[in-house]
């Protein structure tokens, strides 16, 4: 463009920096999600349970993911699952490499429809599709996802 | 109906970082060359409507909408913005031509993230802010390392045959016009790369690009009066998914499926693997495109006919022969024009060999980047 042929040096163009402060925000866990969150917060893994379908999945919403109808149900699960898919950071967003890598995994429950993604603690090079791996909750919960703090293999 | 076709097509940027033009610069520059390749339309008095697809996030200023006019000629005009890939803006122009209410549609799409100085903070904050975000991941792009490691274990595509995909496609770039990051590698030097993320590598992501693309759109009837060189739109179609991954089935690329029975319908393409000529794809992660593959029926086992070279520029399905996002760095929600053009200029014999005079019809795809599975497909045709 003709406007190029103007510029002698780009250091000539000015920039500027700024910050954006966005990074707080309610995020609301609505009525089912809630309740869902109180079950961790005692150390209790549960499904929500669609009345109409019977469609029981994870993570839990007010409408099924299935059939779109309302949900109101919850119903415990043993928390027992397996890995659907995983991988093993190496290196974090930075390009920084990890001084132990660190494993995420898609866990999946028997009968129940999504799952958990999370973190798992075992040998990267143990780790498989298909291994059968169990919750360990925190000692000090809040009703967070975070509750549990990692899975681990079912020996 | 109207018969939608490309008219003009004008692009500023496709490299690693842009410091002298801001990004809306860089739209006019696009635009105005995008108007003069359509036959110096005019668009104040020749476009009816425009549209543009863009993520307030990427560009650092929230309700974006209202910095889209300007730069291209559409103030006091219908002005509709999209937060998405830039291949759903053109189903959007496509269903307007069609609908027989405009005559003219502009497409917009760009992307800066050379600007973007949080870019891992912005990707997390795409993902669940409940049930997944507070996994605080030491590297975002975890959650497509799942889908990949899914994809491949199921289909059985060793980590050589995504290594020969990245290394065919990075030197296929090297016969385009707007490829920073094409390259001559070798597998050996792919293989010799550590995981990132596991199943992939620093090699299995397209760096980032700046980059503005504008598109003119417009009815065949129209746009006979400004050029006879133009590129019918023969169909397109767009599929989104759930928020939610986990419901997914990580190993198949279902929106590709839906949105490709779809698209072919309408244009009446019976066997993709004989009646399309050219795959433009998705490739801003390496194991995107071999989805693709599958979801569209071109191949029955990836693995084998990677290693025989059957979607290299020679083979008999060429997908991105000219280099995809590999080689010209992922320009965010741009990268759907970014194939499009590649298309465009395909059909028009501007780009490429007798290789690819007699192709006839070429098919687009675009997903939505990173964490969204929202698809579009088009066909585009002489």
């Amino acid at each position: 463009m003709s406007y190029m042929r103007r510029i002698s040096s780009l250091d000539k163009i000015y920039h500027f920096k700024t910050e954006m402060e966005i990074n707080a925000y309610h995020y609301t866990a609505g009525p089912i999600g809630t309740r869902w969150l109180e079950a961790l917060k005692n150390g209790e893994l549960k499904v929500a349970k669609c009345n109409k379908c019977g469609t029981r999945f994870l993570p839990p919403k007010l409408y099924c993911p299935k059939c779109f109808s309302e949900v109101s149900e919850l119903e415990s699960i043993s928390g027992e699952g397996y890995i659907d898919t995983y991988s093993v950071i190496y290196y974090n967003d930075s390009g920084e490499r990890m001084s132990e890598p660190v494993i995420i995994a898609l866990i999946r429950f028997e009968g129940i429809y999504g799952g958990i993604i999370h973190r798992v603690k075992t040998d990267p090079k143990k780790i498989r599709i298909g291994m059968r791996v169990k919750p360990v909750f925190r000692r000090d919960k809040k009703g967070s996802i975070d509750d549990i703090e990692y899975f681990q293999p079912i020996e | 109906m109207s018969q939608p076709v490309v008219l003009g097509i004008g692009y500023s940027g496709f490299q690693p970082s842009t410091s002298h033009y801001n990004i809306r610069e860089m739209i006019y520059e696009a635009a105005a060359k995008a108007y003069e390749d359509a036959g110096g339309i005019d668009p104040g008095s020749d476009v009816d409507a425009f549209v543009s697809c863009q993520e307030d996030f990427w560009e650092g200023i929230s309700i974006n909408d209202e910095f889209v006019p300007d730069q291209l000629g559409a103030v006091l005009k219908p002005v509709y913005t999209i937060s998405g890939d830039s291949l759903q803006c053109v189903l959007s122009a496509y269903s307007m031509i069609r609908s027989g209410a405009f005559d003219i549609v502009v497409v917009e799409s760009h992307g800066k993230p050379s600007e973007i100085l949080t870019m891992r903070d912005i990707i997390l904050m795409s993902y669940d802010p409940i049930y997944i975000r507070p996994l605080n991941p030491e590297n975002v792009f975890v959650f497509n390392a799942l889908e990949a490691k899914a994809f491949m274990e199921y289909n059985k595509i060793d980590r050589e045959a995504l290594g020969r995909y990245v290394i065919s496609s990075l030197r296929k770039g090297l016969r385009g016009r707007r490829n920073p990051y094409a390259s001559i590698k070798n597998v050996e030097a792919y293989l010799e790369e550590e995981y990132v993320v596991e199943p992939l590598t620093k090699l299995d992501f397209a760096p980032y690009s700046d980059a503005a693309v504008v598109v003119v759109i417009a009815s065949e009837d129209v746009a006979k009066k400004f050029s006879d060189e133009y590129i019918k739109i023969s169909g397109v179609w767009s599929v989104s998914g759930t928020s939610s991954i986990v419901y997914d089935d990580l190993r198949e690329d279902t929106m590709t499926k839906i949105a490709a029975r779809k698209v072919f319908d309408m244009t009446g393409i019976k066997d993709p693997v004989r009646e399309i000529g050219v795959f433009e794809i998705d490739e801003r992660i390496s194991h995107v495109p071999l989805m693709v593959i599958k979801a569209l029926r071109l191949s029955e086992d990836v693995n084998r006919d990677l290693m025989m070279g059957r979607f290299d520029e020679e083979g008999d399905l060429p997908v991105n022969p000219f280099g995809g996002a590999l080689s010209e760095g992922n320009v965010l929600e741009a990268h759907g024009l970014a194939r499009l053009v590649n298309a465009y200029e395909i059909l028009k014999g501007s780009l490429g060999s007798r290789r690819y005079s007699d192709v006839e019809k070429i098919l687009i795809h675009s997903r939505r980047w990173p964490s969204s599975r929202t698809t579009t497909l088009a066909i585009l045709s002489r």
